[in-house]
């Protein structure tokens, strides 16, 4: 798996990590809670723009096969299939022979940007929260 | 972010309801006064609408089990292969199928309308918008704008408009162009009347998700574009002056604009950050908002110049509220609201600044040199674009007019 396929599961990943840890550490630790809130957004953000960066020199330049309806094709999906790089071979619920919900997320030019917007209001959430918030940081 | 990975409808859903809880506490725990009030009902209405989106998912998914593109019947829940397989069949010429295909797209539709149009929020189901940002702390209520909100107008963008494009065509453009146009417009309006800033620039929320819809159902690949550009513009300046109201409110604890007066001369460079994100979101050419409401704008002109027409009075509007709150607050002579006990104000600290840069610099940049986010974000948004052609092509065929030639 090369390394834009893990960062796209880091992205999501390391922010649901970090909250199950910072729910654990104790009241008193509020300013390594913040710290670390800090840390995992701007993870994030340079994260983003990483995948940003090698989504925008990737060639999507691959034509539809003609006669063929046209449909999304998203790019470093983790867990793709050998033949075919915009699906995923990952399976959350299997139905057998039915099929299955699959574990199946990738970056298009629609989305790509939703995620840098996402990353740099994290961001700043958590930067603007620095003094406000001053009871129950942890959940926070 | 998981939402807009995500390319099973069901991880889809997932993520989507995932948000909810920690925004539902964000608001519950940490909001105004009226945060219980405000957290059930933001709570209520997006857990009703996307219950009904749901069922509206499952349906796609067993009507394409039973109606297969190629070869085996495979439960699919991949969005790429849900789209392919609508519309392989909405190409069924035989009179039974299509009739069953396009009631089936416009339950589909009205049902995804509802799961969307509430997150989004379209003008008359906005309501719980204003009370829960009103209510939310700072952080809350950007993300509430800059995140929430656009998995809204993304899951039209992702699963509506590609697996109901008649629908789209036939109710979509109608219903929503009219709801969006009414949405910026009454938006507008009701952010001139407020006396309270916070709730100014939910409110201008409402007006500017308008512009985004009013584009996205233009169809056409200049609207798409503009919606597109719309989004990320509203999240950053809805942000960011959801950001700086927050920490002027820090500063003073009241959020009343009277209490306020020519903060210019006493806060700087807040005032400047201030004047910088309302002239983005007024769409002042060489900032962001300008790009994507033009865009919008030369999409629906195509379509439907009336609408386009109306909504242009919303930019006028915009205009004017967001100078009026200026000149109120960060003009005219020295006003400060009661402060004591509060300590001495200072103007914006390092961390502050920090907060704001990075949003200031990308409305900066996406103003200036738009071209790259929309190259990149063309090839898909063509794939909608093609398919809505193509839906257009083939009802103008089928349409009794052309058999009769």
């Amino acid at each position: 798996m090369d390394l834009n396929r893990i960062l796209l599961l880091a992205l999501l990943a390391v922010p649901a990590v970090s909250a199950v840890v910072v729910a654990f550490l104790g009241k008193r630790l509020a300013s390594a809670i913040r710290w670390i809130s800090f840390g995992v957004t701007v993870f994030n953000l340079v994260v983003a723009l990483v995948v940003m960066l090698n989504f925008l020199t990737l060639s999507r330049a691959e034509t539809q096969p003609e006669n063929m309806v046209v449909t999304f094709r998203p790019e470093m999906v983790p867990g793709a299939d050998p033949n075919d790089r915009h699906k995923t071979t990952w399976k959350l619920l299997d139905f057998g022979k039915l099929g299955a919900v699959q574990f199946f997320i990738g970056i298009d030019g629609i989305n790509l940007w939703l995620i840098v917007l996402t990353a740099v209001l994290m961001f700043s959430s958590v930067l603007i929260s620095w003094k406000a918030i001053q009871e129950r940081t942890n959940e926070y | 972010m998981g939402v807009f990975l995500a390319f099973d409808v069901i991880l889809f859903y997932i993520f989507f309801e995932l948000t909810l809880v920690p925004l539902f506490f964000l608001i519950g725990i940490w909001g105004g006064p009226e945060r219980r009030h405000a957290a059930r009902k933001f709570f209520i209405y997006t857990l009703t609408g996307s219950v009904v989106f749901f069922l509206a998912l499952l349906a796609v998914v067993v009507v394409c089990y039973h109606h297969p593109a190629e070869g085996n019947k495979v439960l699919t829940f991949a969005i790429p292969d849900l789209v392919r397989i609508v519309n392989v069949n909405l190409q069924d010429p035989a009179p039974a199928a299509r009739a069953f295909w396009q009631s089936f797209q416009f339950w589909v539709f009205l049902a995804m309308f509802a799961g969307f149009a509430i997150k989004v929020p379209l003008f008359p189901l906005h309501t719980w918008l204003p009370l829960a940002h009103v209510e939310a702390p700072t952080a809350g209520s950007v993300i509430l704008a800059g995140v929430l909100l656009k998995m809204g107008t993304y899951g039209f963008l992702r699963l509506a408009l590609p697996l109901t494009p008649d629908a789209c065509i036939s109710v979509g453009l109608p219903l929503v162009g009219v709801l969006s146009v009414i949405g910026i417009i009454y938006g507008a309006l009701c952010a001139l009347a407020q006396d309270d800033f916070k709730k100014l620039v939910a409110y201008s929320s409402v007006s500017h998700l308008g512009f985004c819809m009013l584009g996205m159902f233009a169809l056409n690949s200049a609207g798409l574009t503009g919606s597109l550009l719309q989004m990320i513009n509203h999240g950053l300046s809805t942000g960011g002056l959801f950001l700086l109201v927050g920490m002027l409110y820090e500063r003073y604890h009241t959020r009343r604009i009277a209490d306020y007066g020519g903060m210019g001369t006493k806060l700087k460079l807040l005032s400047f950050c201030m004047v910088f994100i309302c002239l983005s979101s007024i769409g002042l050419p060489g900032l962001n908002g300008f790009v994507g409401e033009t865009l919008v704008f030369f999409g629906m002109f195509d379509v439907r110049p009336v609408l386009a027409i109306v909504g242009t009075a919303g930019i006028l509007l915009g205009a004017w509220y967001l100078m009026t709150l200026l000149k109120s607050v960060f003009f005219g002579p020295l006003k400060e609201p009661e402060h004591e006990g509060h300590g001495l104000i200072f103007d914006l600290n390092g961390r502050e600044i920090a907060t704001l840069a990075p949003i200031m610099a990308l409305c900066l940049f996406l103003g200036l040199y738009p071209q790259p986010v929309i190259d990149v974000a063309k090839v898909d948004l063509d794939v909608v674009a093609d398919i809505i052609k193509a839906r257009q092509k083939m009802t103008i065929e089928q349409s009794p007019l052309a058999e009769n030639h």
